[in-house]
This record gives structure tokens, sequence and C-alpha cells, in this order.
């Protein structure tokens, strides 16, 4: 049976002013985690926004777990767990008591898995929610995202200002998640370190456009670094340099290795160094 | 729906809770008074308990729980109606108050008449149209532009309240066409309490269609 895609996204386009954001095309497959890369102001969160109908496009369409959001979306919201780096939980609240709210939120709530995992964070039940940690509240929003069977995960520059074991943490559940063939995360950042170690796939975003969309696998075999002078550079196939630099060293460039089969010492490059170049290169 | 009402009662709970010591003196000033007490003692409460859920909306603003319930399962009729609903309960059971003031009154004095001049009907009237015509008049804004852009429709409303209160206050010695006096004719009652529901119903779908429109 041939696999959906957890999202596809259509022509869409939003205008505010001063920004515009417009996808011809973007998909995240079914069972794969795709990481969002933007600099702060990129569309990352229009993006979502977008997917998760909060705010209107002006042309496009949004397919979600094979269902057009424009319909019925709350019964679409059921199988879709969202975390935002913004904080949306009343903060009188304590955990057990946004557990007993959610129960009957959600059709499919798992109790015990909600309990499990405020046991296995060690969040307090106690506690009102203005009282947690940003780490804490981010496990919280996590907990419920992960605990009404949800078969898409969506993090909005969920680990942001989270210190390291924390992320580590995230991400680890994050893969574990996309064991099962029908779960999919869409994880946007500007903490490509992170996307980098889980993400089957990156999406570039620049600007409200796409840049990019491939798997991470194949940027990273593709893209290098090379660092030569500058009679070596002028001798390379223009196309298959991105974006240079002049340092103390010498130039240092980012290049296409399809187009230099001959050329030796291009060393890997990062998915940071990758999406800066590739910033750097739609500017000029 | 469950959900959203048990979220707004642990608000209320923590939020409000002066409301409800405040109105229990009130009531009981008024029903019990020498001379008939009041009437500002019965538009206040109405008048707050109208407002309540516009304090839990602030709240859910500064919160962005507005924002984190548009992830959630909800319809977008729910959140409208969780707070007009909440309304009418609040409404009801002031009056509910009332009632069994004016039936502890009756075991204690061997009367109902609170010396206002207002039947019961008249003064489940202006419950009513108190409690229910400032939501009517305030909420579409609030779900339209925030509470924070709605402040200035309560001023407008509070300023048309008290001028309308104070000239019906000052007519009723003088002129039969006192609102006031006006609620304790059957027809009158009708009227008004049949136009405050009809305008509070009205509300309350313009209210779910400017929220669906809205973006966050």
């Amino acid at each position: 049976m041939e696999k959906q895609n957890a999202i596809e996204v259509n022509h869409l386009t939003k205008g505010y002013p001063g920004f515009s954001l417009d996808i011809p095309q973007f998909v995240l497959p079914q069972g794969s985690i795709v990481g969002l890369v933007g600099e702060n102001g990129a569309g990352k969160s229009t993006l979502i926004k977008l997917i998760m109908g909060m705010i209107h496009p002006e042309n496009g369409s949004v397919i979600l777990l094979g269902r057009d959001n424009r319909k019925d979306i709350h019964l679409l919201k059921e199988d879709i767990g969202v975390v935002l780096d913004q904080m949306g939980i009343p903060e009188c609240l304590n955990s057990v008591q946004l557990g007993k709210i959610l129960a009957t939120t959600f059709l499919h709530w798992d109790e015990s898995c909600y309990e499990q995992l405020i046991k296995s964070w060690k969040l307090p039940t106690d506690k009102e929610f203005k009282d947690f940690s940003k780490g804490m509240k981010m496990q919280l929003q996590l907990a419920v995202a992960l605990s009404h069977n949800a078969r898409l995960l969506i993090l909005d520059e969920a680990t942001n200002g989270l210190d390291p074991v924390i992320r580590d943490e995230i991400l680890d559940i994050l893969e574990e998640f996309t064991r099962r063939e029908e779960h999919s995360v869409l994880l946007s950042s500007h903490i490509v370190s992170d996307l980098e170690k889980i993400s089957d796939y990156i999406a570039f975003l620049h600007q409200g456009r796409l840049l990019l969309f491939d798997e991470k696998d194949r940027l990273l075999d593709n893209y290098g670094l090379l660092q030569c002078n500058g009679q070596e550079l002028e001798a390379l196939p223009k196309e298959s340099v991105w974006i240079k630099r002049t340092t103390a060293y010498g130039i240092e460039a980012v290049v296409d290795r399809r187009g230099l089969s001959g050329v030796e010492n291009i060393s890997p490059v990062s998915l940071e160094e990758l999406f800066i170049a590739m910033v750097k290169e739609g500017e000029q | 729906m469950r959900g959203l009402f048990l979220k707004d009662f642990y608000q209320y709970k923590q939020y409000c809770r002066l409301f409800f010591l405040m109105v229990i003196p009130l009531f009981l000033v008024l029903s019990f008074s020498a001379n008939g007490g009041n009437t500002f003692l019965l538009f206040y409460p109405a008048m707050l308990a109208g407002m309540m859920p516009m304090t839990i909306m602030a709240y859910e603003e500064k919160d962005r729980w507005d924002v984190y319930s548009r992830l959630l399962p909800y319809r977008i009729s729910w959140l409208v109606s969780v707070k007009y609903l909440t309304v009418l309960l609040l409404n009801f059971i002031l009056l509910m108050v009332i009632l069994g003031l004016m039936v502890l009154k009756l075991a204690v004095r061997t009367s109902l008449d609170n010396g206002m001049g207002y039947s019961l009907p008249g003064i489940a009237v202006i419950l009513l149209s108190t409690g229910l015509l400032g939501p009517a008049l305030l909420y579409p804004f609030c779900f339209r532009n925030g509470v924070e852009k709605a402040r200035m429709m309560r001023m407008i409303y509070i300023i048309i309240y008290c001028a309308i209160g104070g000239i019906s206050s000052g007519l009723i010695e003088y002129t039969e066409l006192s609102p006031l006096k006006l609620l304790n004719q059957p027809i009158g009652a009708a009227l008004i309490g049949g136009a405050s529901m009809t305008i509070f119903f009205l509300s309350w779908a313009l209210s779910i269609k400017w929220y669906r429109e809205r973006e966050f």
C-alpha cells in the first residue's frame, strides 16, 4: 500500500506587510522526520500556522494526513500533537488538572502514557504551570503531544533555550516516535545541529521561500568545503561554486561535488555551513 | 466542550472567588434592608457576572491559551459558546440566589415584597437584561480583536449603562415611561426580556463568525 504523505503543501502563499510566504510545494513523507531550517523571520512559524489552520492562506492548499485542512480540521487535530516555543497552557493549572481537561478533549487520550511521562521526567504534579522552569514547561507540552496517540508531531522552535541534556532527551524521544512507520515529525528550528542529528529530510526556508528540500544524507554527500587559492577557484565550473569567502589562509568555498569529479581536497560540510552559504547565495 | 468548561472552572476558582464572596452580602442587604435597598445592589452583581468570562478571556490571552486552544481538537463554535453559556449560567445562579433569599425573607418576615416595587418577573428581567446586554455588546469585539482592544467598547458600555440607570432612576418618580417602571408590567417585562435575549443570541452568532475569521 502506497504511503501517504503526512503533510502536503501546494502553491501556498500568504502575505503580510514587508513579508510574503510562497511555497510551491512541500511534503513531509510519512514515517520520516523533516527538519525545517530558517533564520529568525524566515517564515517557519507562518508555515506551521498555515498547516494547522490558524491563519488563512491567500492561495494554495494543505493536505494533512490525507485530508484537506480546510474541512473539519478539529477532527484532524486529534491525530496531531503540536509543541510551540511560546507556551499556551494556563498558568494557574497544574499537570494533574491539565490531564483532566485533556482527557475530556481528546478522543484517544492515554492517561497512563501521560502519567508515565510526567513521572519519568520528574515533573511536579502539585505546582502551577507558572512555577515550572522553561525546560519543564516544554516537557509538559511534549507529554501532552505524545499522550493522545498522535500520528504527526509538529514542533516549532521547541528546543530553543533548553539545556543540552533536555534537548538530547527530546531528540531521542522524537527518534523513538518515528520508529512506527505511520508516525511523522516536522521539527522547525534555527539550531541546525539538532536537525542534523535526527532529521531524514531538510528543508531550507529563507525570507518566505523554500530554497531547498532534500534528504539530509544526500545534501551532506553532494556538498562540501573547498580550501583553495584564487587561480584554483577560477578553474572551477562557476555553477559548482555556491559561495566563497576570503580567509587568512586563502579562499574557502562551499561547492557542489557533483560537478567537481576531479577535485580531491573537498572536506565535509555541516548543515549549518550549508545553510549559511545558501542564505548568502540567495542574498547575492 | 467539557474540557473547556473544566478549564474555565479551574480559572474561575483561581481568579474570581471574590465575586461570589461579594455577591452574597450585596443580595442580603438588598433583600433584608428596611426600605428595600438600592437597585444598584441588583444591577451591579448582574453586570459583574456578565463580565466574568471576559476576565477569563483576558487571562487566556495573557497565557496564550487562545493560540494553544487552536491546536487542540476544539470547534471554533465551542471556544465561543463556552463563554456565552457561562454568562447564562452565572445569571441563572444569581436569579436562584435572589429567589432563595426572597424565600428566606418570606420565612422570616412573611413577605416577599422587598420594598423596591419590582415583581419577581421584573427582577428576573433586570438581571437578565443587565447580565446579558453587556456581554452581547462586548464579546464580539473581544473575539474579533482581543480583550485588550475591546476595552474601549467596555468603557462605552459602562458609560451608557450608568447613564440609562441614572436617568431611569430619576424618571421613576416623574413618569410612567421609566424603563424601570415598565419592568413591572407584563408586556414591558416580556419586551425587554425578549429583546435582551435576542440581542444576546445574535451576539453569540456574530462572535462565532468573527472568531472563525480571526488569525493567530
